[in-house]
């Protein structure tokens, strides 16, 4: 499939405040790469950027996104383009909410694929199976607010899956979910992009996620990438301050969790 | 959805005799006394104190609410002391004339406002949404009354493009045979389309002027629903998996930014329908904004009360009008019950 590598990225407010600085990192096909870091470090700005949907008043300053090798920096609608999907922190929010969700993943499927509405219907219900949601034909009639938090998300799943995706960004995905949802979710989104063989940039602050799951990690302080690594020998022998001061404060609200 | 409708239709009853009651109660503590001043200044104390017997003034209040109520349980509204015809006489057979400057004054506000909002809202800060801004701060600070007279002078005395301020027809034309009471359409039934023509020219006018006032507000509203909406993650979800942009601006944006515009429209066209006292008496619009004036010219209190019940009935069909359109749009509200 295909290899993403992210050379250089930079990105800044209207402003002038730099957000990103001099970010690089890659991900081949089929691996989980986390990019980690606390609030405001920059993480999810980078998944923006990826994707090409930076919100108003933030740029791209410097760097290039490659495909493969071929330079997508300037493509638009990057989803279409160059097969990107992602899924985001909220669910339900990320969902319209006056659209029936069967609805919403058959239109992607339709934008995707360019096939007719009816079967963008048909194939609706089918990804809707594919991410483990029981009865689904009956699920895609109802809207979002009638679905629980970790059902949304699986919705969003399959909306991602409806784009054939060569590369998936999640943008902490289960920050917002009950913890026994948080795992069946990951297991699912780990199962699937093997399944197709297709790339992860794993955006979190949770660690436990990282252990979890990820091939590789990227840690992010203030906009600069401070240290990366595969995640096994990164968690275990962290060389950078910042990762042990990450790695501590997990450590102690794990232990104030049992207290 | 059952449930939903016949809660809002018992919230708008309820409403509606609260506004009995208010209107009857702000009357009887008004100054001034109907009788004296139907019967003139020259009439003997012993005249006034007959018609206010006669006309039930004197009964207790318990007792005149009693009767008031019975009255308009059959539509009647009472007699108007300043004409001696029944006030629901008077007010229904101006109703027709204001409702169609209001709408057509709706209609006017929303060709202007409602793209225009749109538009700005698609490109925030380029041409479209700065020169509309502007045109909102003029049209909302712009007194209907000054508008109007700028319009009668350019598009009248000036350019004579349109008729002047007589009415709802050149003197001496007849109407069209009366069906909805509304000039433009009843001409239209009777298949007269020259009138119809004329009708609208000598609504134009008074339409633009009121239209105009509201096209800012309108404006202003669907600009900042619109708008409000581009922040939403539903919206960056259409944007990330590459939805072009006019479908995210009319499927996503403006279909959720419909709720918020919905309430604006129905204040606004409450607004026209209870507002244009003062365009209605420029433009010599016989409505019923034309009889409250003269009512509270003549101290004719028991006119002004049954005005400010129809006003106010009319207003509250509209809420409801709107909160049932809610329904239909909003799932939320139709199904009720939220998971979060």
């Amino acid at each position: 499939m295909s290899r993403l590598v992210v050379e250089n990225l930079g990105i800044a407010t209207a402003a002038g405040n730099r957000i990103l600085d001099d970010v690089s990192f890659d991900i081949a096909p089929g691996e989980i790469v986390g990019l980690v870091g606390e609030s405001g470090s920059g993480k999810s700005m980078t998944s923006y950027a990826v994707m090409g949907i930076l919100p108003r008043g933030v740029h791209q300053t410097s760097g290039r996104i490659l495909v493969d090798g071929q330079d997508v920096t300037d493509v638009e609608r990057r989803s279409v383009a160059c097969h990107f999907a992602m899924i985001f922190q909220n669910p339900r929010d990320s969902l319209n909410p006056l659209m029936r969700v069967g609805e919403q993943v058959a239109r992607m499927v339709a934008l995707h694929q360019g096939v007719s509405r009816r079967d963008a219907r048909v194939q609706a219900v089918e990804l809707l199976e594919q991410v483990r949601i029981a009865q689904p034909a009956e699920a895609a009639r109802k809207y979002p607010h009638q679905l629980s938090g970790g059902m949304c998300q699986r919705i969003m799943i399959a909306m991602a899956l409806a784009c054939r995706p060569r590369l998936l960004l999640a943008d902490e995905p289960t920050t917002a979910l009950d913890v026994t949802v948080q795992s069946q979710i990951l297991d699912l989104m780990v199962e699937l992009t093997e399944q197709i063989q297709c790339g992860v940039l794993l955006v979190t602050h949770d660690l436990g996620v990282v252990a979890e799951t990820c091939d590789r990690v990227n840690v992010l302080n203030h906009g600069n990438l401070v240290e990366h690594g595969p995640a096994m020998d990164l968690l275990h022998h962290p060389q950078h301050e910042y990762t042990r001061y990450l790695l501590d404060s997990a450590r102690e609200l794990e232990v104030d969790g049992r207290a | 959805m059952l449930r939903y409708v016949l809660r809002r239709l018992a919230i708008s009853v309820v409403t509606v005799v609260g506004l009995v009651l208010v209107t009857f109660i702000v009357v009887r503590i008004l100054p001034g006394d109907a009788a004296a001043a139907r019967l003139g200044p020259e009439a003997s104390q012993a005249d006034v104190d007959a018609l206010r017997t006669q006309l039930g003034l004197d009964d207790s209040l318990p007792r005149q609410l009693l009767d008031y109520t019975t009255g308009l349980l059959k539509g009647d509204l009472g007699p108007a002391v300043s004409t001696g015809r029944p006030v629901s006489d008077e007010l229904f057979d101006r109703l027709p004339a204001t409702i169609e400057l209001a709408f057509a004054g709706l209609v006017i506000a929303l060709l202007i406002g409602f793209p225009w909002g749109l538009l700005a809202a698609a490109r925030p800060g380029r041409v479209g949404d700065v020169s509309g801004r502007l045109f909102a701060v003029l049209g909302s600070s712009m007194a209907p009354i000054w508008l109007g007279l700028l319009l009668i002078f350019g598009f009248y005395s000036t350019w004579h493009l349109f008729p002047g301020p007589v009415g709802r027809l050149a003197i001496g034309t007849p109407p069209p045979p009366e069906v909805t009471g509304t000039y433009v359409l009843d001409s239209l039934l009777a298949g007269d389309f020259g009138l119809a023509w004329q009708s609208i020219r000598y609504l134009a006018l008074p339409a633009l002027t009121l239209g105009l006032g509201a096209s800012a507000a309108v404006f202003k509203m669907v600009r900042s629903a619109v708008l409000h909406t581009s922040e939403s993650g539903f919206v960056r979800t259409a944007r990330a998996y590459g939805v072009p942009g006019r479908e995210v601006l009319l499927r996503d944006q403006l279909r959720n930014a419909m709720l918020q515009v919905l309430t604006a429209i129905g204040l606004v066209f409450g607004f026209l329908l209870g507002g244009n006292i003062i365009v209605e008496r420029l433009f010599n619009w016989p409505g019923m904004g034309r009889v409250a004036y003269d009512a509270l010219g003549s101290n004719d209190l028991g006119l002004l009360q049954g005005y400010a019940l129809i006003i106010g009935t009319l207003y509250i069909l509209l809420n409801l009008a709107v909160d049932l359109v809610y329904g239909v749009i909003d799932p939320r509200v139709r199904l009720g019950g939220s998971n979060s």
